[in-house]
């Protein structure tokens, strides 16, 4: 806001008292003031001036463009290898779950994968459950197929408030990056059903795909510990 | 989807271009009568047109091209003279070959005395023309706010010449 607002300034005043007042002869000099005004020089350099303004502000804007088009041309080359190599660990993982019961007993004890397994065996597995197995390479492979498995909603205790616990963490990391914040749009908080991915670490990656320059929020497991299920 | 987007986008930052193209001695204008200097208002009329290509996609309407433009530089005019004079903001002497005096004299000398924010609405409704719905857009403001703050500086402009004439020639 360019001014502060004053409080109940506009109580009494009508129409017909400011015209009345806008009416009288001392203000007939606002005339000559105003003819003044417009004679006011405009040199030359005022339409290079804005030139250059609109100038500068494109080369800006097309460096950026640039980027974004980069990222996503690189994306899409590597688009349908990842989204073979997906699926093949997608299949596998599924013949693994429904053949294997030991494996399918100890990837059910990795917080995020649970529900994952829990919906290709059509079992339940407890948390007590717990079995020391090496599978962060394979959590790694599944990579981008969960998103689409799985929504968001369904790796969370019901009435957990997974939003808000997850948005509170992005907004944390976007506060330490210093990603120029006039370039990004205001973050305020992620959809019920908000794209991620799992990483090789076991990770939860929340993707925001309007934040081009870096898109992926890994939200470490201790944050949702609590409300997962 | 986003090729609809893309191509508003780019129209509404061509029809940002030309309407600073086609209003620049105005911008020009309204800059100058703030810092009363001629590279400072350049400066200002640069900076605001940088301001206003690279935002525009903070428009939700072409319809308001033209009054944003006047908020970018009554802004970017105001934020000048903070910094230049961090202590008060001032209307700056009018300059020019003034010497002589005329009977607006007075006048000019009250609304010099005005505060900024009184000033700019005088400024925008006498010398601009605009509406009070156009003031309004500018500054953000409800439209009977900006009435009664124009009653308000005219009542004080009226009372301040009554009072005698505020200033005259001699504070040149």
């Amino acid at each position: 806001m360019l001014f502060p607002v004053k409080q109940n300034e506009e109580a009494i005043l009508t129409d017909e008292t400011l015209e009345t007042l806008m009416q009288e002869e001392w203000l007939s000099e606002m005339g000559y003031l105003k003819e003044e005004y417009q004679k006011i020089p405009v040199p030359e350099q005022a339409q290079e001036a804005i030139q250059k303004g609109i100038q500068r502000a494109k080369e800006e804007t097309e460096k950026v463009n640039r980027n974004v088009l980069f990222r996503k041309q690189k994306n899409k080359r590597y688009g349908s290898l990842a989204a073979f190599a997906t699926l093949a660990a997608t299949v596998c993982l599924f013949v693994l779950l429904q053949t294997n019961t030991q494996f399918a007993v100890s990837m059910a004890g990795i917080p995020v994968l649970k529900p994952v397994v829990e919906w290709m065996t059509g079992q339940e597995y407890h948390k007590d459950v717990y079995m020391d197995v090496k599978v962060a390479h394979l959590t790694g492979q599944i990579g981008n197929g969960l998103q689409d498995a799985i929504p968001l909603v369904e790796l969370f205790e019901q009435d957990s408030d997974y939003v808000a616990v997850i948005s509170a963490e992005i907004q944390r990391q976007l506060q330490q990056t210093d990603q120029k914040t006039e370039l990004q749009p205001q973050f305020y908080e992620i959809a019920p059903n908000q794209c991620y991915y799992i990483d090789v670490d076991g990770n939860l990656v929340i993707v925001l795909e309007e934040y081009e320059m870096k898109p992926e929020f890994t939200i470490g497991t201790d944050v949702i510990a609590s409300i997962l299920k | 989807m986003e090729q609809e987007e893309k191509a508003s986008y780019l129209q509404i930052e061509m029809l940002v271009e030309q309407t600073l193209m086609k209003d620049y001695t105005k911008l020009y204008r309204l800059a100058y009568q703030y810092v009363h200097n001629e590279n400072d208002a350049l400066d200002i009329v640069q900076e605001s047109a940088y301001k206003a290509v690279k935002n525009c996609t903070r428009l939700q309407s072409p319809q308001y091209i033209s009054t944003w433009l006047y908020r970018i530089v009554i802004n970017e005019s105001l934020s000048f003279l903070r910094k230049k004079r961090p202590e008060q903001v001032q209307w700056g002497e009018w300059d020019g070959e003034t010497e002589d005096c005329y009977a607006d004299l007075d006048l000019r000398h009250a609304l010099m005395r005005l505060p900024e924010e009184e000033k700019t609405i005088v400024l925008l409704r006498f010398f601009e023309g605009l509406s009070f719905q156009q003031i309004a857009e500018i500054l953000d403001e409800n439209i009977n706010t900006v009435k009664s703050r124009l009653y308000r500086s005219l009542q004080k402009l009226k009372q301040m010449l009554e009072e005698g004439g505020a200033v005259s020639c001699e504070a040149k």
